[in-house]
């Protein structure tokens, strides 16, 4: 990742936390739309959500994808926000404050990205039971939708059964399924193996994804998993070529 | 280490694992409390934010180990060293409280099972040893 040696940034009023004054690990003023990533930054620092908000409309209303703004500010963002509370820059009750405010600046978006031609393919997104990072499997549904797909997101901490049987509602051609910390990964094992046992839903493409395997290469094979993918594109790729290919061999 | 350290740990290991990691989480934290004196660095909450870390430590340990997957463990260790500095745990306790919890895991299951167990924890007290001495 790119790093601004001469950017600084203030966390405002953040009381009882150290001010936020260091390059960045995961923005580049160089980089696609990095100053836009930047002054998002200082306005979530600044707990100044409005103005955050309305940067990011006003880059849509300039024409900006919200493809791009997902890719090259919300998410680069969002990592920043993690590092600087990891590093004890900001606050745990901040950090929370900014990825809440990013999933209603993404509610703003969602207008301007319902629309275009359909795919005629079905995306299920779930974490498992136990998650709460749901953020990025958000951001990869949204990624879905803007390519056709027809989307049903469930959230954080979904229960196996729940999964299965809107699986089964829906008829969904692939499962996303997302888990972040490594310790819910065997929720992930469960989960996949409750949608292998459902004669309806037996059939999707699962993918699984998630920083909990971006770790660890291959657990994918070993949760029982038809693949997972580094990123959104990757994953809807992925999934296309999967379900491309159930579809054609019957 | 290598990956293919890391063999699979059976049902029956991971089993007995769960019946003793809160005997040795206890067995670790009032072994810091009296050796360590952590609350000169973490402040009153020592005792709990030790308590708490250490239950984090049986969780990722048992994901490495139900998964055989090493770098789960790997990963951690590079995130504590960043992470828990700022909750004022110094990186030569850490690495303290992982030998004692081997210690006491060993002494509490059977040869066969702390076996399997070893090569995992063993990769954390040589990930954190690693860590210390970079840091010196």
């Amino acid at each position: 990742m790119p790093v601004n040696e001469g950017a600084g940034i203030h966390a405002g009023d953040d009381r009882g936390c150290r001010p936020v004054r260091q390059p960045f690990k995961f923005i580049g003023q160089d980089g696609p739309l990095g100053v836009l990533a930047e002054n998002y930054l200082n306005a979530m620092l600044a707990r100044d959500r409005n103005r955050a908000g309305g940067l990011v409309m006003e880059s849509v209303s300039r024409g900006t994808s919200v493809r791009d703004l997902y890719l090259h500010v919300l998410q680069p963002v969002q990592y920043e926000i993690g590092w600087l509370w990891q590093t004890g820059r900001i606050s745990v009750g901040h950090e929370h404050y900014c990825t809440n405010s990013t999933q209603l600046i993404m509610s703003m978006l969602y207008p301007r990205m319902f629309s275009g031609k359909r795919a005629g393919k079905r995306v299920l997104a779930a974490c498992v039971q136990g998650e709460l990072h749901e953020l990025g499997l958000r951001m990869l549904t949204d990624f879905f939708e803007m390519d056709g797909w027809d989307t049903h997101y469930l959230g954080a901490n979904m229960p196996p059964d729940g999964v299965v049987s809107t699986m089964e509602e829906w008829s969904a051609d692939v499962l996303a399924v997302g888990v972040t910390m490594h310790y819910h990964l065997d929720e992930a094992q469960k989960l996949i193996r409750a949608v292998r046992n459902s004669e309806r839903a037996g059939r999707a493409v699962v993918l699984v994804g998630g920083y909990a395997c971006l770790v660890t290469g291959n657990i994918w094979q070993k949760l029982g998993a038809d693949g997972t993918a580094g990123d959104a594109q990757q994953a809807i790729a992925l999934a296309s070529r999967l379900v491309e290919g159930k579809r054609n061999h019957g | 280490m290598a990956d293919n350290v890391y063999r699979v740990v059976s049902p029956e290991t991971l089993a007995a694992f769960d019946k003793v990691r809160a005997e040795v989480e206890n067995d670790v934290l009032l072994r810091c409390l009296a050796e360590d004196a952590p609350e000169q660095t973490m402040g009153p909450d020592a005792e709990a934010m030790i308590k708490s870390g250490l239950g984090f430590v049986s969780r990722m340990l048992r994901a490495a180990m139900s998964f055989s997957a090493g770098e789960i463990l790997a990963d951690e260790m590079e995130w504590g060293k960043t992470r828990l500095p700022e909750y004022g745990v110094s990186i030569s306790m850490v690495l303290k409280n992982f030998q004692r919890y081997t210690e006491s895991l060993s002494e509490r299951l059977p040869a066969a099972a702390f076996g399997e167990i070893r090569p995992y924890v063993e990769s954390m007290i040589v990930g954190q040893r690693g860590i210390v001495e970079s840091a010196e």
